[in-house]
């Protein structure tokens, strides 16, 4: 046991206070940032539409926000590659599950019936989001009730 | 003693830390904080799935979960992520504390964390009666008001307000069971006590915790309060 080398580059790495004030600041900054941009119309883009833009813009700052987080105040950057694969494992299991959702997007008609017996309940409220209609203009997209 | 010292790391501390069924103190810290993203990956699979429904309502009811968030209050939101991006920042510092072995630093840092959290708590309250005065909790007694409601149709609206508040809800439990953790390590540290004052470890793992909840808000407060309009021409 005593000829296990106790290698001084073994120890635990201490990320310095300057690391983590550069973080806070970026944090805080993004966290302004979004709420700004929850409050500009963005155009839209070709076939990509506005809301799609913002939607995109305000979780791609979320997501920026929480690799912050878990790569310099949880550690992960200087963590072991087992801890990094054992994380990372967690996200792509999210992401598999969101993968399935991919199915949701072929659906033309609602999924469900309306929430109660009052007819037409849920159904002038349908909105297709892939085309962005109003509710009146997309009757074709709504399956016939029973 | 003597046999012990055989797994010091050469700078000194936790040289009597290594529990003996670990080789040295990199395998045994490792294992700790494997073990805790095992725990904090089961809770990103079970707020995952949280997030996986409210995905898929608010797509099927983009206008009426635009609608129904109007009645947020975004200021009060902003506030409450501040405050928990700045508890997340005292918590490394704690952490940091217990890895250069300053005691003082830790429970200023760690009582700055409880601060944080307590004050995320009472700006939550505030928010939640509102919500509950105007008769936002779904069920029977869930309002018709239209300018509550913003024109959402009442059952989306409901559906909305279930989901703002279990999910935000299970976040403040998080917080609260936080409250409590932290509490305790204080009082380790308060009374010098070894477990934590030895090894940075015990110290490091609450942090963890402590920053998995300011994750998860990261994604709440952009989801919940900050909704672009589902189509042009609507006013925010």
């Amino acid at each position: 046991m005593a000829t296990t080398p106790l290698t001084s580059g073994g120890d635990h790495h201490i990320t310095p206070v300057s690391v983590y004030i550069k973080t806070i600041l970026a944090l805080v900054v993004l966290m302004v940032l979004t709420v700004w941009a929850s409050y500009w119309e963005i155009p839209d883009m070709g076939p990509i539409q506005g809301n799609w833009l913002a939607n995109i813009l305000a979780l791609g700052i979320a997501v920026t926000k929480a690799l912050l987080v878990i790569m310099f105040f949880m550690g992960v950057k200087h963590a072991s590659s087992l801890t990094r694969i054992w994380v990372a494992a967690g996200f792509v299991v999210l992401g598999v599950m969101y993968f399935i959702a991919a199915d949701h997007l072929t659906r033309k008609f609602e999924v469900v019936p309306g929430w109660n017996e009052k007819e037409g309940s849920a159904l002038p409220r349908v909105f297709d989001p892939l085309n962005a209609k109003q509710p009146s203009e997309v009757d074709t997209n709504v399956r016939p009730r029973q | 003693m003597a046999a012990m010292t055989h797994h010091g790391d050469g700078h000194g501390h936790h040289n009597d830390a290594v529990h003996h069924q670990y080789e040295d103190i990199e395998q045994q810290n490792e294992s700790y904080i494997v073990g805790m993203w095992t725990f904090l990956v089961t809770e990103v699979m079970f707020f995952g799935a949280l997030f996986f429904t409210y995905s898929l309502y608010r797509f099927a009811y983009q206008l009426d979960f635009w609608q129904a968030h109007r009645h947020l209050n975004i200021p009060m939101g902003a506030v409450n992520t501040v405050i928990l991006l700045l508890s997340s920042f005292t918590m490394v510092l704690a952490v940091y504390g217990a890895q250069t072995h300053n005691r003082k630093m830790v429970l200023v840092n760690i009582g700055l964390t409880i601060a944080c959290a307590f004050g995320f708590l009472v700006i939550k309250y505030f928010e939640y009666m509102g919500k509950i005065n105007d008769n936002l909790v779904p069920g029977i007694g869930f309002t018709s008001d239209p300018s509550v409601l913003h024109g959402a149709n009442l059952n989306h609206a409901q559906l909305f307000y279930g989901l703002y508040f279990g999910m935000t809800g299970l976040h403040g439990v998080h917080v609260v069971v936080g409250i409590l953790i932290l509490g305790a390590l204080a009082m380790f540290w308060y009374k010098r006590n070894r477990l934590v004052t030895n090894d940075f470890i015990p110290t490091e793992l609450v942090g963890l915790y402590w920053h998995f909840v300011d994750l998860v808000w990261i994604f709440l407060f952009p989801l919940f309060y900050l909704m672009p309009a589902p189509m042009h021409g609507l006013s925010h």
